[in-house]
């Protein structure tokens, strides 16, 4: 990671139209529960646990934006009522996932409707895999009528708080992510490149699983990817308004 | 004792014989003389001879019968009246305008008379219709020419006149005029003699400064400009500066002076930005000249209705998070919004990682913009989890203030809780704590993290923001299990002249009041709402676990809109008058519309209303139908722009809500819009139908048809029946026949 220069923080405060008086927030005063977390779906097969990958973005997240999180993991079934308890989940896996009960899937499909938002992360750094077969079976059951798509590269996500060019995870297999929108809003996100694997940090602060073939600087782009995907899941097209679109393409960043 | 005597009058050789008895008497009558003469001839025929006696007989019998079929001698006459002529005087009262100190028409009306033959002259009167007949007043509201020829026609329909003189400035508004001067070849009126017009008035002799037109297009959008286009007219004071004044109920808004061209005419026009909805009067004006022929024509009002283009929301938000994106989705979704939505993604203390500003897609927060030029334009503006600190600085007593300001002057604000918000972001003591409806300095601590479950209350159970649902019992049961909200923002209590419709179950006030949830309030003209809490979310998501939907969320959100904008297509009470405009001395037709929360009619709503205008007040109840409807009529006794207010009450006496409207009374009379008299349309006209027309100073005869005329049939009827002959006929013969009995001894 390069430091950050004197002038570029200055910049980036002016950026942010931060206050150089301002002094360091208090703790969260309504508490924990309106904060951003994470909830991982568990699905019967192949879906795998990586609490240490969503804490680690969490903390990212703190450190780098204005969002307010709690490292809160809770791993739960998609049939979970307090599902709707947490509007930003992921599902990782690595094998086959059984199908769901009809139950389980009309309540995914309210929760995706309804505002919350599914990144489903491919662990299997593969081109083919029975996790792959499984996701698109389970996302045609949840979206009869819509399909994955690729995402295009002015798609909001990529812009909603870093500029992404490329997003790759653990590994740069896709060069692309799928995603459903309904309307205007993308509330369910296939990714390919095994974010989580990236996110994965051990004890000592390492990364859990190497990145390949681009190393820390591979890590360090999917960090800003997920942290663009929690950003998206919060405020949706927002980076897609007029307002911000001119004034990137004035800047030449755009 | 002539012949004619005997016939029962003179009868001359043209005639017809008619018989007026119906057949079935006549046949009764014929049969009874038969029945008579065979009587006779049984008895008789025994002592012959009988043929003379019975001969006589049957005479008698049949002058009787020729008698009682009523003969009728019908004998068809006629003769030719002399030709009558109808003169037709235009009795509006641009016909009673002042030229030379005499009204146009009077002066005119005094030449005509002096040429028109007084012989079988018949006068009518006409403005919108026709009167037979009486002195010209000139006070006629309207001109119909083409209803006043076909009310001519209609009337001598089979007679030639011998003319039709019309008396007329040539100022139509029945529709005539407009197709003699839009068509290449008008229909021409059917007329039942030549027709001679007779223009009155002179062009340039009437001094008259008028507003002749303002077209503003008949609505207009909130916070776009649109154009008042004034056309003058001004003859006799051509070259002249006219000062024209632009007002919106009786407030000045706008003045120019506008140079009057060597016609008299002039054009300006005013552009206005109107930053609320609904009916608005504006009125342009001239001032009254001396000379001036028609001061009332100094001034037109006209009613524009002013609507959304848009609902135009500001979301400034300091953190993003769970509670701001489902606002924004909500608002992003609504086609009646146009949003803009500032989220503040990092501050000063976020740039603990290292990247690089080119990494970043941030874009500078446009806060002067926004809060010093920008204002205006929204019709909300919405501070959600925001600190206003670290970017105002030293500006922001003068930016902070001018968002007091927007809701003073009719803008609407809703600051929603968080640790960024009311106390927490340092509000106190700034010109935003003075629009709050709650009062800030809560003291310590400044929120409460606990769970809790909002409590409607009396206030809330019938403000329109908390009615989500029609039946009162209904909605205090699903605010009573909507989804528990996190924490709260602690306030020091409702503001003065606040509504606190949401409060804290168990929390108090330091003055010992359940502490507010949700308050709002009217501020000057603008209305503010706090929400002190910032899960309004858990609504949506808990609603959708149970498979309920969110349109528990929806409608919070829905009405708080509509009532922080006063959107006047969302108010449960509508009142609206007929039209814009209305003359002096006439009816006002209002209606009074109240509906349920579900918008279905109230019926039996009572209505308390009144009308202003300056220091007139006029007051009146009413009762709504069973269709939640009432109709009101106000006199317009008073002259100038006129706000209406109602209130609703149920029959039991609950408020069901108010409503307002604005119409404009003027004695500006339409009639006198235009004066310089049309000899163009006169003499097409003229022309059209092969007539004759005179202008002012150059009067001739009229034309007139010689041959005019009309024939008077008559029918003569001498009742032969009654004629003394047949009476004597019947007496001789019947005496003659008794007589040549009696001879050969029969009795």
């Amino acid at each position: 990671m390069s430091p950050l220069s004197r002038r570029a923080a200055l910049r980036l405060g002016a950026a942010a139209a931060a206050s150089a008086c301002l002094g360091a927030r208090d703790t969260f005063a309504f508490g924990d529960a309106s904060k951003v977390d994470c909830v991982e779906i568990n699905m019967p097969g192949g879906s795998i646990s990586r609490p240490e990958a969503w804490s680690r973005l969490l903390f990212e997240i703190e450190q780098t934006t204005s969002i307010e999180t709690v490292s809160r993991v809770p791993r739960i079934a998609p049939e979970d009522p307090a599902l709707f308890e947490h509007p930003f989940a992921a599902l990782v896996g690595d094998g086959e996932l059984k199908p769901l009960s009809d139950a389980a899937i009309e309540q995914l499909r309210r929760y995706l409707t309804y505002g919350g938002f599914l990144l489903i992360d491919d662990a299997t750094g593969l081109k083919r895999s029975a996790f792959d077969d499984s996701v698109r079976k389970l996302i045609g059951r949840l979206f009869p009528t819509r399909s994955l798509f690729p995402l295009p590269s002015d798609h909001a996500i990529f812009r909603s708080f870093f500029l992404i060019n490329r997003p790759v995870g653990r590994v740069a297999l896709f060069d692309h992510v799928e995603a459903v929108s309904l309307g205007e809003i993308t509330p369910l996100v296939y990714f390919r490149n095994d974010l989580s694997g990236a996110l994965s940090r051990g004890a000592d602060g390492r990364g859990t699983y190497p990145c390949t073939p681009g190393g820390e600087n591979q890590r360090r782009e999917a960090v800003k990817l997920a942290v663009n995907l929690v950003m998206y899941a919060l405020t949706s097209n927002y980076k897609q308004d007029q307002a911000h679109v001119a004034e990137l393409m004035k800047e030449g960043r755009l | 004792m002539s012949l004619w005597w005997w016939l029962g009058g003179e009868v001359g050789p043209d005639a017809a014989l008619t018989f007026t008895t119906p057949g079935w008497l006549f046949g009764l009558a014929v049969a009874a003389a038969i029945v008579t003469l065979l009587v006779t001839w049984r008895d008789a025929r025994r002592f012959p001879p009988v043929g003379v006696e019975l001969l006589c007989l049957a005479l008698a019998l049949a002058v009787g019968c020729f008698a009682a079929s009523g003969p009728v001698w019908v004998e068809q006459a006629g003769h030719r009246e002399p030709p009558r002529t109808v003169l037709l005087i235009d009795d509006s009262r641009s016909m009673g305008v002042l030229e030379a100190g005499e009204p146009r028409g009077a002066r005119a009306l005094a030449e005509v008379m002096d040429r028109v033959p007084s012989d079988r002259l018949e006068v009518f009167r006409f403005g919108r219709e026709l009167t037979a007949g009486g002195e010209p007043s000139f006070e006629q509201g309207s001109t119909d020419l083409a209803q006043a020829l076909r009310g001519v026609s209609e009337r001598y329909a089979g007679e030639r006149l011998a003319g039709v003189i019309v008396l007329t400035d040539g100022l139509d508004r029945g529709g005539m005029r407009a197709r003699y001067t839009n068509e290449d070849s008008p229909e021409p009126p059917r007329l039942p003699g030549p027709l001679t017009v007779y223009q009155a008035g002179v062009p340039g002799e009437l001094d008259d400064v008028s507003v002749v037109s303002v077209n503003a297009g008949g609505f207009g959008f909130m916070h776009s400009p649109f154009t008042l286009d004034v056309t003058l007219a001004a003859p006799g004071f051509e070259g002249r500066k006219a000062p024209v004044s632009l007002t919106q109920d009786g407030r000045l808004l706008a003045q120019r002076d506008v140079a009057l061209g060597q016609d008299g005419a002039g054009k300006v026009n005013f552009s206005v930005k109107p930053n609320k909805s609904g009916r608005f009067v504006y009125e342009v004006s001239v001032p009254v000249w001396e000379g001036d022929a028609v001061p009332g024509n100094n001034t037109m009002p006209v009613a524009v209705r002013v609507v959304r283009d848009r609902l135009r929301v500001l979301q400034v938000c300091g953190s993003p998070s769970f509670d701001q994106k489902f606002l924004r989705l909500f608002l992003k979704q609504d086609p009646a919004v146009d949003l803009v939505s500032f989220f503040i993604l990092r501050t000063h203390e976020d740039t603990r990682s290292s990247y690089d500003e080119k990494e970043l897609s941030l874009i500078k927060f446009p806060y002067e913009q926004l809060f010093a030029e920008d204002l205006a334009s929204f019709d909300l503006v919405i501070f959600q989890n925001f600190d206003y600190r670290p970017y105002f600085q030293e500006l922001a007593g003068e930016l902070l203030g001018n968002v007091a300001s927007f809701v003073k002057e009719g803008g609407a604000f809703v600051m929603i809780g968080g640790d960024r918000s009311f106390d927490e972001g340092d509000y106190q003591g700034t010109p935003i704590s003075e629009i709050l409806p709650v009062t800030l300095g809560a003291g310590t601590p400044r929120t409460d993290s606990a769970s809790f479950q909002p409590r409607l209350t009396g206030p809330g159970r019938v403000h329109p923001v908390t009615r989500l649902l029609g039946d009162a019992t209904e909605n205090e049961a699903l605010w009573g299990r909507l989804s528990a909200l996190d924490g709260l923002n602690l306030s020091a209590g409702p503001a003065p002249g606040s509504a606190v419709l949401l409060s804290h179950p168990t929390l108090r006030t330091q003055k010992g009041e359940p502490m507010p949830v949700l308050a709002v309030r009217e501020v000057g003209r603008g209305r503010t709402m706090a929400l002190l809490g910032d899960s309004t979310w858990r609504w949506i998501m808990a609603e959708a676990a149970l498979g309920q939907g969110n349109q528990a969320y929806l409608r919070f959100w829905k009405n708080t809109m509509r009532w922080l904008v006063k959107d006047p297509e969302g108010d449960r009470v509508q009142v609206a008058a007929a039209r814009e405009n209305f003359l002096l001395g006439e009816d006002v037709p209002l209606s009074v519309r109240v509906r349920d929360v579900g918008f279905g009619g109230v019926e039996g709503a009572v209505i308390e209303g009144s009308a202003q205008s300056g220091g007139e007040v006029v007051t009146f109840d009413t009762v709504t139908d069973k269709t939640g409807e009432a109709l009101i009529r106000l006199p317009a006794e008073h002259r100038g722009p006129w706000r209406v207010k109602v209130k609703a009450t149920s029959a039991g006496g609950g408020p069901l809500g108010e409503g307002e409207t604005v119409y404009a009374v003027t004695d500006r009379d339409p009639e006198l819009d235009e004066l310089s008299p049309d000899a163009a349309f006169l003499a097409s006209l003229a022309q059209s139908v092969s007539g004759t027309h005179y202008t002012p100073g150059a009067y001739g005869p009229p034309q007139l048809d010689a041959e005019a005329g009309r024939l008077v049939r008559e029918a003569r009827e001498t009742p032969l029946w009654a004629a003394p002959l047949w009476p004597t006929l019947i007496g001789v013969f019947t005496s003659l026949s008794w007589w040549l009995r009696r001879r050969r001894g029969l009795r």
